[in-house]
């Protein structure tokens, strides 16, 4: 009963966290477009958090180097259960226009367990829209 | 283009063996030797007060590694070029003369492996990670092989 609720209000208001794995911040800047009022995903309960450990979706933006994938491995450690990971972009679906250079891996997959693809560069607010309550729908 | 300026930077040239090049209006080009550099920077900067470094740049040339200044005042840009050899990779710093210059030099360290003499954050590194091995050669020179380094930073994951 307690947990349903719990699932309830989860599925209600996903708390997310944005992290940039050294992205040129074309999708950041979407990202930021969907949650001002034009897009206004706050509506849907979807709030940005300031903390990790506060989140239930971790939004992932950029190509994955050697920099950045140590860390992005420990932010996805600080989030709580149960979480899930949303890859923004075609640089975080794959490396992107950077793919092929001396210190870019692969994705973000690579590193930690994906949910969510969003495609495009930088993919439009709408269809960060799209994925977020897609994955929400998902969420059971 | 400055008549006087451009005067002005070949009597410079001269006293250091250097050339002066101007392939197109506006743009100057000396070639100077790598022990020389210092002092005709230092008369740019402070006999023609022209203190506006735009950038460095480095460039793989076979034998040699070139160091490029920057250099931009109203509508000409003066280019300062000088080699380094790849066998001793070490250059003087002008951090002295411009101090803004040392991310420059940091950049030039990291990408083509050269020492500047002078530069007191050579032992730090600025866009190569934490985890670059230090017997991998610098990832801008035209030896590096991008698939080595990354298969040595472990970025290349096997997918299912």
């Amino acid at each position: 009963m307690l947990e349903q609720v719990a699932k309830w209000a989860r599925k209600r208001s996903p708390w997310v966290y944005h992290i940039n794995a050294s992205s040129c911040n074309g999708c950041d800047i979407e990202l930021v477009a969907s949650l001002t009022p034009r897009y206004d995903i706050e509506r849907f309960g979807a709030v940005l958090v300031p903390s990790p450990r506060h989140a239930d979706v971790l939004v992932v933006t950029g190509t994955v180097n050697a920099q950045t994938r140590d860390r992005l491995k420990r932010v996805y450690e600080q989030v709580p259960e149960p979480k899930h990971v949303i890859a923004v972009g075609a640089c975080a679906a794959a490396g992107g226009v950077f793919k092929g250079c001396y210190n870019v891996g692969q994705g973000v997959q690579d590193v930690i367990p994906v949910d969510m693809f969003i495609p495009g560069c930088p993919p439009r607010p709408e269809a960060i829209m799209y994925g977020v309550l897609k994955l929400l729908g998902e969420v059971k | 283009m400055s008549e006087v300026l451009l005067r002005q930077l070949q009597k410079y040239a001269a006293d250091a063996n250097g050339k002066v090049a101007v392939p197109r209006k506006g743009e100057i080009i000396v070639e100077i030797d790598q022990g020389k550099v210092k002092d005709f920077i230092s008369r740019v900067v402070n006999d023609l007060r022209i203190r506006h470094l735009s950038t460095m740049t480095g460039l793989d040339l076979g034998q040699n590694v070139g160091i490029i200044y920057h250099f931009w005042r109203d509508k000409d840009t003066i280019h300062v070029k000088t080699p380094v050899p790849k066998t001793q990779p070490t250059a003087v710093s002008i951090v002295e003369i411009i101090p803004g210059a040392i991310l420059y030099e940091m950049e030039i360290h990291d990408m083509f492996g050269i020492t500047f003499e002078g530069n007191p954050w050579m032992d730090r590194k600025l866009l190569l990670p934490d985890t670059w091995p230090a017997d991998l050669a610098p990832p801008l020179l035209k030896s590096s092989k991008p698939a080595e380094i990354r298969k040595r930073l472990q970025l290349e994951v096997e997918r299912k």
